[in-house]
């Protein structure tokens, strides 16, 4: 009969208190369990959309660009966009790299004024940097066209051909189009003056974020660089790395490789120093934690209430056991590992059914739609939770740790009685 | 084999102070059957607790074979009791969730011995208190007298210089008290075990080789009758 | 015929025959009267520079535009970075036409408040129609001397709620009737844009101010030049020019 067995059976012997011990602990590890599932997936999704859409993995611009972000300066560009996409193309780790212009417009129908935003991109290049295949829902992407828009030449009458364009499916709502429809958008230039160009819905595309859904469209690169007059220049050039890639160090050289190839003075950022919302998951995961930690030491009250109440009522047993001649400490490792088992019990359930939770919605999503309406943040409105190790290990080492030191408490307590004390009572 | 000198216990419940013990000295012998007698409140209860080295005198020494035990630490002490002494008390209290066996291998499995002689001295002990065929009940399914020969077989099973029983009978009716009184006597013999009793029945005194009378926290008689042989 | 710069901003023509008047005999409404009788030309062409300044730096268009009575105005640019560009406004709508788009573009309501080639004047600042007594109740507030000028200063409150400025405060010259300054502000009293007016030129017979000066005043640094360069009143200009067949490729 060793120590652990009978810490074994005697937590069978008050079924109900034992039953609301793991039960606490059950419901704290699940709980915790599938907030740091939903977590990980959100950062995920989060991380893809930033990347794929907004910054890349690593991020290029002209230096002076952030500074007036806010007032949108096309003429802060970066020159030599076709050379400098390929100087990154060549450096070591850089998996794809993209030439792109951004941009807000206007359309005007009837009395509305409609607000888009343009994305001039190389769609060639784009399919394998950002998937874009993923995300077309209608019609296809635009083959890429040998000349841009607009006259060949001054006598050339033959008018303006439509730009083919792939809109985002909340844009069409809004304007009231379908697919082959056109559009007109105008625009400030580079160059502070204006401009106006028309498009044609060749492919529509569901991007993950509410914001490009509603409001973007993304149109051949020469079309849109003759659109705000910036031929030969690009707004930034996105980079991804291969897998696996030292991040500093590609970020070093692919910056060595786009300096060589533009005399614009440039700004290189990874992607993670961009303040972006990113910034806030990983302040999200820090609070977690605490909340974590928190709901645990919820949990370990009860683990420390129904500890407290087994003790007093084998007062008697303890006085008797030592009297048997066990040491104290031994008479509170026996508590202890009883309180250890009923903590790893309910960690056990708590992880097993958390978990269940978690897969089932990993495949079918949790739709936040409703939720993020309104809200303006890369992120996508349907999110998937994410089963990690530290959504499923460390949770669950962490709430039978705090179980279990919870029951230091009252067991160490054991320590002082002296066995004559324990066996007076009843 | 005990020797207790000048022996002072004192209580305080509420604002009482109660002299349980008042300069108790006593001698008692190895294997002697010995009974501690005397009203609720004379303090029996008390000595006996002292001499099991539960619980602390404020004055005087307690000596069991040369060793003054009570002067340790509370681990000092539970390993004295652990190799020198047996205890059996009035409500048996045995483990519920552990059959008549475990309980009885309980108290062995805290010391060191190969597990051949382990079961060797269950085996043994088991068939000495009468309780072959019920080994692999639980307390629950035991009668009263069942209970008190496990815990008597607990306390014996890992031979003990000196058992110390707190009325070991007063739970029993007067068939079974006197069974289990006759099973100590046995064992008292054949192990030459040292019996110290505290007992108000009649039954019991007059079983013991000695009976001592406390009052008060006093002795007021002290009865050799029989010898230890 | 153009609207002057107290509503409108946009190729700013002014006509005057000087009648001396005793000026306290006026009231506000017979001054801006005043004001805008002289603005009645049969038909105008005139060629224009448009300097806008912003934190970045300068940037300078060139246009030339025709325009008929109160209610039709063409402006193309001339200028290289927006050659071709046209602007058409009729009664009640502008089009917009870029050689680069496929379609023309019909300005209308709050759309009217975009500003033109990113400067400090709006499409609306051209939009014709209403005088500015049917727009505007007017208020004399009494006279003030600007740049050395004796002005009347009147006030404009907006009667309806889509008028370009809910509040103007316009200085208008006591001998010339024509306007020096003007301040635009919105219903709060918040200041929105000033306009100085210079250069003032007798051409033609008709008196008007050859150079406006524009400021946004919420945002900083920023100020559009508006100069006429050459202008021709009363010449034969043919209707066919505003129409929109004639705004296309």
């Amino acid at each position: 009969m060793n120590l652990t067995q009978i810490a074994w059976r005697n937590i069978g012997r008050n079924r109900r208190r034992s039953v609301l011990s793991v039960t606490a602990t059950a419901v704290a590890t699940m709980s915790v369990v599938m907030l740091f599932s939903l977590l990980s997936g959100i950062a995920d999704d989060m991380a893809s959309n930033l990347t794929r859409f907004y910054t890349g993995e690593v991020r290029i611009r002209n230096e002076e660009f952030s500074t007036y972000e806010y007032l949108q300066p096309l003429h802060l560009s970066v020159d030599n966009a076709e050379a400098t996409v390929a100087a990154v193309e060549g450096t070591d780790g850089v998996a794809a790299a993209v030439p792109r212009i951004s941009g807000g417009g206007a359309v005007f129908q009837d009395d509305r004024r409609i607000a888009l935003l343009f994305t001039g991109v190389d769609f060639e290049r784009e399919r394998e940097f950002s998937n874009i295949d993923e995300i077309i829902a209608g019609g296809e992407i635009p083959v890429a066209s040998a000349e841009p828009a607009g006259p060949s030449g001054p006598s050339d009458t033959s008018g303006p051909r439509l730009v083919p364009a792939v809109v985002g499916a909340g844009v069409l709502d809004r304007l009231g189009i379908g697919l082959g429809d056109r559009f007109t958008l105008v625009t400030r230039t580079a160059m502070r003056g204006s401009n106006a160009m028309s498009f044609e819905v060749a492919g529509v595309a569901r991007f993950p974020v509410p914001a490009l859904n509603d409001a973007g469209f993304w149109a051949p690169l020469p079309d849109v660089q003759r659109l705000v007059r910036m031929d030969g220049e690009a707004g930034e050039v996105l980079a991804r790395m291969d897998r696996g890639a030292d991040e500093r160090a590609v970020t070093e050289a692919l910056a060595l490789s786009a300096r060589e190839a533009t005399s614009t003075p440039l700004e290189v950022k990874y992607w993670k120093e961009i303040e972006t919302t990113y910034s806030f998951i990983e302040m999200a995961q820090v609070i977690y934690s605490i909340m974590g930690l928190i709901f645990f030491i919820l949990a370990g009250t009860v683990i420390i209430n129904t500890t407290m109440m087994a003790i007093y009522e084998r007062k008697k047993e303890i006085g008797t056991l030592e009297a048997m001649g066990m040491t104290p400490r031994e008479v509170v490792r026996l508590f202890f590992t009883e309180s250890l088992f009923l903590a790893i019990l309910g960690a056990g359930a708590g992880l097993v059914v958390g978990v269940i939770f978690a897969s089932i919605l990993s495949r079918t999503g949790i739709d936040f739609t409703e939720a993020f309406r309104g809200v303006d943040m890369e992120i996508s409105p349907v999110l998937y939770p994410k089963i990690t190790p530290l959504s499923t290990v460390v949770v669950t080492a962490a709430s039978i740790a705090v179980g279990a030191i919870t029951s230091l408490f009252p067991t160490t307590r054991i320590t002082r009685i002296q066995p004559v004390e324990a066996l007076r009572d009843e | 084999m005990i020797t207790i000198t000048n022996l002072v216990r004192t209580y305080q419940t509420g604002d009482n102070e109660v002299r349980a013990l008042r300069n108790i000295d006593l001698a008692i012998a190895t294997g002697e059957f010995a009974a501690i007698a005397g009203p609720s409140g004379s303090g029996k209860t008390t000595l006996l607790n002292l001499i099991g080295c539960i619980d602390e005198p404020d004055e005087g020494t307690i000596e069991i074979n040369g060793s003054v035990v009570h002067a340790g630490k509370a681990k000092e002490r539970a390993l004295f009791r652990r190799e020198n002494l047996g205890f059996v008390f009035q409500s048996f209290n045995l483990v519920p969730v552990l059959t008549a066996e475990e309980n009885i291998a309980l108290s062995l499995s805290l010391l060191d011995m190969p597990a051949a002689e382990r079961r060797e001295r269950l085996r043994a002990i088991i068939d000495e208190v009468g309780l072959t065929g019920m080994e692999d009940r639980r307390p629950a399914r035991l009668s009263g007298g069942q209970q008190q020969r496990v815990a008597v077989a607990r306390a014996l099973v890992k031979d003990p210089k000196l058992v110390l029983a707190d009325e070991p009978t007063a739970n029993l009716d007067s068939e079974t008290g006197a069974a289990i009184l006759d099973l100590m006597h046995e064992l008292n013999q054949s192990h030459k075990t040292t019996f110290v009793f505290s007992t108000h029945d009649p039954m019991v005194m007059d079983r013991a080789d000695r009976l001592i009378t406390l009052r008060d926290g006093r002795i007021v008689d002290d009865d050799l009758r029989r010898r230890a042989s | 015929m153009k609207r002057t710069a107290t509503g409108i901003i946009g190729v700013v023509i002014f006509a005057w025959t000087a009648l001396p008047v005793a000026a306290a005999d006026l009231t506000a409404e017979e001054i801006v009267e005043r004001l805008e009788s002289n603005q009645v030309q049969e038909t105008n062409h005139a060629t224009a520079t448009m300097v806008v300044r912003d934190r970045f730096g300068e940037r300078t268009s060139t246009m030339e535009s025709w325009s008929k009575g109160r209610d039709v105005t063409l402006i193309e640019f001339t200028s290289p970075a927006e050659r071709g560009q046209k602007v058409l406004r009729t009664e009640n709508e502008i089009y917009l036409f870029y050689p680069d788009a496929a379609e023309l573009i019909r300005l209308q309501g709050a759309a009217l408040r975009e500003s033109m080639l990113g400067s400090d004047i709006s499409y609306e600042d051209m939009t014709g129609g209403k005088t500015l007594l049917e727009t505007y109740r007017v208020e004399l507030l009494g006279e003030e001397t600007i740049h050395g000028h004796r002005c009347y200063k009147v006030g404009f409150e907006a009667r309806r709620r889509n008028a370009a400025y809910p509040r103007q405060t316009v200085w208008i010259d006591t001998e010339l009737f024509v306007a020096r300054r003007s301040e635009q502000y919105a219903l709060s009293g918040r200041l929105l844009k000033e306009i100085e007016m210079d250069r003032i030129e007798t051409i033609g017979g008709y008196t008007i101010a050859r150079r406006m000066i524009i400021s946004d005043a919420l945002k900083r640094n920023s100020s559009t030049e508006f100069t006429l360069d050459d202008v021709q009143f009363d010449i034969q200009v043919d209707d066919d020019l505003f129409s929109l067949e004639e705004l296309s490729w």
